[in-house]
């Protein structure tokens, strides 16, 4: 065991603990009602709303996920910075749209409002069924990044005695959830981040210190990997793969319900558009994260033998960790070890918060009690969080944690096919409804056989079209086929005469009240 | 306010011709949006070593540096488009 980084760990646990518990009386109100329970009664101002979706976007996985990938592949792990640039212009220019109409109709998830627009129960339920099945492996993959840093706090591995510490700290986050709602995340991210800019700050500025400045870091990198291969002859190569790679996950990242309870929860939508602006600044801490991966490489980490058998089990996931412990003093290991802890807790409230909100309302009022109180349906919300975290740790705990990776890339390529209904449908109601649920099928079958074809080994399926190569992003080739499938079926489906449905939702709802 | 609404047919002409005018150059100001995109997506760009920035390479620091540059994109559309929202 690692006793001082352990005490410090355990006293920040507590005070993160005891945060999420009195957010149950933070902005009070009655937390008996779904709006309030499981999107913060839609008050949270610029700042709050600035830390929540900071809190929701970078995930522990993300700070275990990205350097490895950086650690472990070089250059074309860099993706996930031109993924944030990009991500902010193209889905916030969308979002206070969402807001608008959301507000005025009580829509509490992606799926309430394709409900409304598109007056299709069918359509409504493979929206939040992908939203569900999307978010379910992305909750495990929170605590697989948990597993990492309660090995490297020196518990042992393995075990029912490895397994606890995660059972113990899940058990503390499915409680305070299920108490307080979505204010619990919220006023626990402000540590979050806090803890997280600390750490990223000190190991950015005393690793190339150590190391002697920048130079040395990127000197020990291999030079195939410094940059991205030049693609060979008829083929776009790394090029085509980098740039689709952070297209389709900026495009994902809308779609993602955890991502929707968020914006859905600020107080107006200037806040949203603010936060465009504002949000980078993550970004910055994200591509600073993505160097700790080269930096690992440059204090050659995986060499020690007091790490090796840590990088037996977690291979490049456990990149950051051992820098971590290399780097610094017990105590403020233990201080960075909390962030990347809480980073997992954050994400994972929202995401069983937003996946208990799309079965509440898409799936139990809409076919199982339609007459159902405000009561009955936030204590229904309250019990699916409970029982989505629980099957996210059955999962973890009963299966190889690289069925959870591999889950969670499905999950990227499934989330983006709902992207027609929700995103097109915000500006337009040109689709037909029949129409949408044919190019979500047709996506989904396309992007789960692209799948299945690479093995899970790669996200990047190489399609090939008149003698070229193009090695591009599974998730955004299998939305191309959805959107050409809904297009094309539009008229023919208009052309047979099937009633499109009536839409509750008119023009100035989208637009800002004048 | 709504051009429906408005009192006198003149009026409401008059009103309407200003806020598209207004609407439509504020419009313009969201195109802006596509060059942060454009500029990190296009990888021939930016996938050299050289010139390095304190021994970070070419690759590495313009795709960081876009990060500043993209929130000054949005902050630009954000305030030329404000009195939209």
């Amino acid at each position: 065991m690692r006793w001082g980084a352990f005490a410090v760990f355990i006293a920040l646990f507590a005070l993160v603990t005891a945060l999420g518990f009195v957010a149950a009386r933070w902005r009070k109100a009655d937390l008996s009602d779904l709006h309030e329970w499981g999107l913060g009664g839609r008050r949270f101002g610029t700042f709050v709303t600035w830390f929540l979706l900071g809190g929701d976007l970078y995930t522990a996985y993300t700070f275990i996920a990205v350097p490895a990938l950086v650690f472990g592949a070089g250059a074309m792990g860099f993706f996930a910075l031109p993924y944030t640039v990009i991500a902010y212009p193209l889905v916030f220019a969308a979002l206070p749209r969402l807001w608008r109409v959301a507000h005025r109709h009580n829509y509490v998830t992606g799926a309430d409002f394709v409900r409304g627009r598109y007056d299709s129960r069918t359509l409504a339920l493979l929206v939040a069924a992908t939203g569900i099945l999307a978010t379910m492996p992305y909750i495990a993959l929170q605590l697989v990044g948990m597993e990492v840093v309660i090995a490297a706090l020196g518990f042992p591995m393995g075990g029912a005695t490895g397994d606890l510490p995660l059972v113990i700290a899940f058990a503390v986050l499915a409680a305070y959830t299920y108490t307080s709602g979505l204010r619990a995340p919220a006023l626990i991210a402000v540590i979050k981040d806090l803890l997280v800019y600390v750490t990223v700050i000190t190991l950015v500025i005393a690793v190339p210190w150590k190391l002697g400045g920048f130079a040395p870091v990127f000197a020990s990198v291999p030079v195939d990997r410094l940059l991205l291969a030049a693609p060979p002859a008829h083929s776009l190569g790394s090029y085509s793969a980098f740039a689709s790679l952070a297209l389709g996950s900026a495009l994902a990242l809308f779609c993602y319900p955890h991502v929707l309870t968020g914006v859905l929860s600020a107080s107006n939508p200037r806040t949203l558009t603010r936060n465009m602006a504002l949000l980078p600044a993550f970004s910055l801490a994200l591509g600073l994260l993505a160097l700790l991966g080269y930096m690992a490489l440059a204090s050659h980490v995986d060499r020690l033998p007091e790490f090796s058998p840590y990088f037996a089990r977690f291979k490049s996931s456990f990149a950051v960790p051992a820098l971590i412990l290399h780097t610094f003093p017990q105590w403020f290991a233990g201080v960075a070890l909390a962030a990347i802890a809480v980073g997992a807790l954050v994400p994972a409230a929202i995401m069983s918060i937003a996946a208990a909100n799309l079965w509440t309302r898409s799936v139990y009022r809409e076919f199982i009690n339609p007459a159902c109180t405000a009561v009955q349906e936030s204590n229904q919300a309250k019990a699916a969080s409970l029982v989505v975290k629980f099957g996210a740790l059955l999962f973890v705990l009963l299966l190889p944690s690289s069925y959870a990776i591999n889950f969670q890339l499905l999950g990227g390529v499934w989330i983006i096919q709902i992207l027609p209904a929700l995103l097109f449908g915000l500006y337009t109601r040109w689709f037909h409804r029949y129409a949408l649920i044919g190019g979500w099928a047709a996506g989904m079958t396309t992007g789960t056989l692209m799948a299945l074809d690479l093995h899970f080994t790669s996200a990047v399926y190489p399609l090939r079209l008149l003698g070229w190569t193009v090695p591009g992003y599974a998730a955004l080739y299998a939305l191309m086929v959805n959107i050409i499938v809904t297009v094309a079926a539009t008229p023919l489906i208009r052309a047979i005469g099937l009633p499109a449905g009536v839409d509750s939702t008119r023009r100035e709802d989208y637009l800002p009240v004048e | 306010m709504s051009c429906a609404r408005a009192n006198t047919p003149q009026f409401a002409l008059s009103v309407c011709h200003a806020r598209s005018a207004a609407t439509g150059r504020s419009r313009v100001w969201y195109l802006l949006l596509l060059v942060p995109i454009a500029a990190t997506l296009w990888v021939p760009l930016f996938n050299r070593g050289a010139p390095a920035f304190f021994g970070i390479p070419f690759f590495y620091w313009y795709l960081l540096a876009w990060v500043p540059l993209s929130a000054i994109c949005s902050a630009l559309v954000y305030l030329q488009t404000r009195d939209q929202h």
